[in-house]
């Protein structure tokens, strides 16, 4: 492993500073959530990360470290995907996931087995439903019109998404 | 099936660039690159396949979305809630073998689900401070 031969960076150092500067803003997303957990997670995570790799992206730019343009291309593709994975990822620790929270009720039942009856006495809509409502509108992807929920600009956008990929798909509506 | 097909198209595309257009570049390294990367889109693509499977979020948007008046809490706990999302899972977990029923009680199955369900919820504790959302 080479770290900046000859000024420039080497073949393996791309896949080098590409994990450790990923390391670098998973630790500084955990001081910051350890100090002030953000209102909203996934914006600041984005925040976070956009930020370490720009300023990484200039001091390798002032330096002239990367060989070519596929250099470049190759390292701000691999920060980029694993960003995209950690984020994409990180909704699972943010909000609870039913098939996961339903496994650990079932586990806690040990031996004796859970009931289905159980199961929805402790997994109702206050439970499962209308926290998301709330995420919805503070996301501001839908708004409540007096005592009717609708969709912003935004929500239509990504609901249109949504219809057009489940429709390529062929299948239902899912949840 | 569409994984393997793009990754085969990887390595062509990988042999492609050492052989013909960079050829003094690392191969190795460069493939290991560039798969970390492959298998990382793929991921994300995964996700948002996922997300609307199972997301009940966008399920929630889709049916705002159908109702162009817009819907009262009522109405949309009509149209999805929480029995439709157990018996949803319910049907994952036990077409999975996470879970089996037997004499009308659910037991633990294939025990991966539920480790990965102890690892996320300890990661929630590591960088939250807490086990669960509604703690």
């Amino acid at each position: 492993m080479i770290f900046f031969k000859d000024g420039k960076i080497a073949n393996m150092d791309i896949l080098f500073c590409g994990i450790i500067l990923l390391l670098a803003a998973f630790l500084i997303h955990f001081f910051i959530w350890k100090f002030r957990l953000p209102k909203h997670h996934t914006k600041a995570l984005l925040a976070i990360f956009a930020l370490v790799y720009l300023c990484n992206i200039i001091v390798f730019l002032i330096f002239l470290a990367f060989h070519s343009y596929y250099d470049f291309i190759q390292f701000s593709l691999l920060f980029v995907s694993l960003t995209l994975v950690y984020i994409s990822s990180y909704s699972a620790v943010e909000v609870d996931s039913p098939s996961l929270s339903m496994l650990l009720i079932i586990a806690e039942a040990g031996p004796e087995g859970l009931p289905k009856e159980k199961l929805y006495d402790i997994m109702t809509d206050a439970f499962l439903v209308k926290p998301r409502i709330i995420d919805l509108v503070n996301d501001k992807i839908l708004f409540l019109d007096k005592d009717k929920y609708k969709v912003t600009r935004k929500g239509a956008v990504i609901a249109k998404m949504f219809i057009l990929s489940r429709s390529l798909l062929k299948t239902p509506k899912g949840g | 099936m569409g994984f393997i097909f793009g990754f085969l198209n990887l390595l062509i595309f990988e042999l492609y660039i050492y052989l013909v257009v960079i050829p003094n570049r690392s191969f190795t390294v460069n493939l290991i690159t560039e798969i970390i990367i492959y298998a990382a889109l793929s991921y994300c693509y995964f996700v948002f396949i996922n997300l609307g499977e199972t997301a009940r979020r966008i399920r929630i948007l889709r049916e705002v979305f159908d109702a162009p008046e817009g819907l009262s809490l009522e109405e949309i706990l009509r149209r999805y809630n929480a029995k439709e999302i157990i018996e949803r899972r319910l049907q994952r977990l036990l077409a999975n073998g996470q879970i089996i029923i037997e004499e009308d009680k659910y037991y633990i199955g294939k025990p991966l689900m539920l480790w990965m369900a102890k690892i996320v919820v300890a990661f929630k504790f590591i960088l939250l401070g807490k086990k669960s959302e509604f703690d």
